[in-house]
């Protein structure tokens, strides 16, 4: 599936989206961690749990309306993270 | 007074003549200041009937007891009419520099009455006061104002401008202060033009006193801290500006495209926050006592949309950009730049040319007429449209009347996406079901700032709800409206409640004005400008039956992406909205609610 990456995350990748192959949420941010290392941990864990001020979307859908981190993924789904921001 | 400056400064412009009046402490307890005050006073000067554009519509620049001091992004000033755009109240809102200005030239408020009969601009130096002809700036830009002004009186004065659109009474066009903020919305810049006022230059020397001045730097620090605790205000405003917003609302589905037929843009990444950084972003510009600096400062260095300015801002990325199917990141920069000059609502001038675009697609509206081909998509037609609307010139007398009169006038109102005829914002309520309440029953038509539910329901702050749903969401835009009433009437800037809560500007407020609110009383003040705000409209013959949105919103189910299938559920979330209210069923004020607030 599609991972996209938005604002400040993408200080950290260099890159704005990656496929990646996993069954899970969870598994997105385990893989992001090891591809990444520690600035990325830092980003999105807090406490060893996903920091509250991430925001995941599956298809667009906020995940805490899904199954959370273990909200199933399929080949063509989109995830989307991005650490808190807002505008108007 | 402290916080106040206690005064109000009195301009007739028919007779010519000057009045500094006492500030009533009551009315500056029950209203605050700003869009509060600056409303109580209107509405009790002004017959609610009034022709916006008449010499009996008065016009108000009315700041804040936070307004000057250094309390976080304390640095705006309301600006209060009739609009001619909506025909309701409106209250327009600005930062930079000008407001605190007017605070240390001494007064709270400045109520502009009657009409000049040739061209002026109003000299504020302290107590000095004085009117002079604008006969020379008439006809210029925004930009070319502000060089001359500057260039005889010096920088030290601070400037608020009308530009060619608010001679041309373009129904949307803005006040523009320090060259490039703007009381945008409602074309209170259209009254000011009407007044034959060109521009208004202040210079102050007094301080803004403070009732308790240990208290104050306590709650400063905390708050402070809070601003820099928060990703938002720290970390995403500063480093990407509002356009941030532009990949995360189209990934949410919410990003209203080709004038709201569907609410994601394939050309999203091109116009987006990410990629303005990247390209043309020279730097970040702040309104005065702002730790945020989330205004932007771009280049384009060559090619046919070369320029140089402030912006473009989320709202204007996506007016020029999804909204019109245009993809060209320079393009919607030259139109926000041209915007500046002319001194145009952004918002209003995107959407209207979207509504046209459809219109010209599906026939109804041809080349001939237009004048361009203005089909989805054409950056070109798009940039010229633009400016034949600042100057009324072909198509752009029709286009200078907003969306909502250029559909109705070809029998298609339902092309105008709009409330109470003033354009929607960047964000789809069919996708953000709480927001589609607030567009309905904004006192000023759509709009986003009066309860930005799209905080709580797709940014998550202070918390995360379901957009999808309606339960529960009349309660949380009664509560952001009267908060929002506040937050304006203060003289601080909205972007701080990303980081700071009600209890935070309480603090903020006693400190400053030690006059002994309690939380609860502040709020109230909240829900009196409501309500203040909806009985004027309802006299100016605006009333509930306008607490619409327009068809598509509530008719067309958005064709895809996570919000599939849905329209707003509005009458459910309205009912609901009036019983929180107090109001009838109707949706009219009850003289009890009347007598509570004390209005
Ligand atoms: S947050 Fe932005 S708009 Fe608000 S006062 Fe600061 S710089 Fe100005």
């Amino acid at each position: 599936m599609k991972v996209k990456l938005l604002a400040t995350l993408r200080n950290i990748t260099d890159c704005n989206e990656l496929e990646l192959e996993v069954e899970n949420i969870q598994e997105v941010v385990e893989k992001l961690i090891e591809l990444y290392g520690e600035e990325m941990k830092t980003e999105l864990l807090e406490s060893d749990q996903l920091d509250e001020t991430i925001t995941i979307l599956v298809n667009g859908r906020n995940m805490l309306y899904l199954n959370g981190l273990k909200t199933k993924l399929k080949r063509n789904d989109i995830v989307t993270i991005f650490p808190q921001v807002a505008g108007g | 007074m402290n916080g106040w400056m206690g005064q109000i400064l009195r301009i007739n412009l028919t007779e010519e003549t000057v009045n500094v009046e006492e500030l009533d402490q009551t009315l500056a307890k029950d209203y605050i200041g700003a869009r509060g005050l600056g409303t109580k006073i209107f509405c009790d000067e002004v017959e609610p009937t009034v022709d916006p554009l008449a010499h009996e519509n008065k016009l108000i620049f009315a700041t804040g007891p936070l307004t000057g001091t250094a309390a976080v992004s304390g640095s705006r000033y309301n600006v209060v009419t009739k609009s001619p755009l909506t025909g309701t109240i409106a209250a327009s809102n600005s930062g930079g520099y000008f407001p605190s200005e007017l605070k240390y030239a001494g007064y709270d408020v400045v109520i502009f009455e009657g009409k000049a009969s040739r061209p002026v601009y109003i000299v504020i130096d302290d107590d000095q006061v004085k009117i002079e002809s604008a006969e020379e700036l008439w006809g210029e830009t925004i930009l070319e104002t502000d060089n001359q002004l500057r260039a005889k009186y010096g920088d030290n004065f601070r400037i608020a401008a009308i530009g060619p659109a608010g001679e041309n009474l373009v129904k949307f066009a803005c006040i523009m202060n320090d060259r490039e903020r703007a009381a945008g919305r409602s074309g209170v810049g259209a009254v000011m033009g009407s007044k034959n006022l060109k521009a208004v230059i202040v210079r102050g020397t007094q301080g803004v006193r403070v009732a308790n001045k240990g208290k104050f730097k306590d709650v400063l620090r905390n708050c402070l801290g809070k601003i820099k605790e928060s990703g938002v205000t720290n970390e995403g405003l500063p480093a990407l500006g509002t356009a941030v917003l532009v990949n995360i609302i189209s990934e949410h589905g919410n990003l209203p495209t080709r004038n709201f037929q569907k609410g994601n843009f394939e050309g999203a990444e091109q116009v987006s926050g990410e990629a303005l950084a990247d390209e043309l972003l020279v730097k970040n510009k702040a309104c005065a006592g702002c730790p945020i600096g989330c205004g932007r400062v771009s280049l384009v260095p060559d090619g046919e949309y070369k320029g140089f300015g402030e912006g473009p801002e989320y709202e204007t990325l996506w007016a020029f950009g999804p909204d019109c199917g245009i993809d060209n990141l320079e393009a919607i920069t030259k139109d926000n730049f041209i915007c500046n000059e002319l001194g145009l609502d952004t918002i209003t001038m995107g959407t209207t040319i979207a509504c046209a675009m459809e219109m010209y697609e599906e026939g109804i509206i041809t080349k001939d007429e237009l004048g361009l081909e203005l089909e989805f998509g054409n950056a070109q037609a798009m940039v010229e449209a633009v400016k034949l609307t600042g100057t009324r010139e072909g198509i752009g007398d029709l286009l200078a009347e907003g969306s909502y009169r250029l559909a109705e006038k070809y029998d298609c109102p339902e092309y105008s996406m709009s409330s109470k005829k003033q354009e929607y914002p960047a964000y789809d309520p069919r996708g953000s079901q709480g927001m589609g309440l607030e567009y309905a029953t904004s006192n000023r038509g759509g709009c986003h700032v009066r309860g930005y539910l799209t905080s709580p329901e797709i940014l998550g702050i202070p918390e995360a709800i379901d957009p999808l749903t309606i339960e529960g969401k009349a309660e949380w835009v009664k509560i952001f409206q009267d908060l929002t009433g506040v937050v304006d009437a203060s003289g601080i800037c909205l972007f701080t409640t990303f980081a700071l809560g009600g209890g935070d500007i309480h603090e903020l407020l006693e400190a400053v004005t030690g006059v002994g609110y309690t939380e609860e009383e502040m709020m109230k003040v909240g829900e009196r400008i409501w309500n203040l705000e909806r009985l004027f409209n309802y006299e100016a013959g605006v009333g509930p039956d306008e607490d619409k949105l327009a068809k598509r919103l509530v008719e067309e189910p958005l064709p895809e992406g996570p919000a599939e299938g849905k329209v707003v559920g509005l009458e459910t979330m309205l009912e609901e909205y009036y019983q929180l209210r107090g109001w009838t069923p109707e949706g009219d004020v009850k003289e009890e609610k009347i007598a509570e607030l004390g209005i």
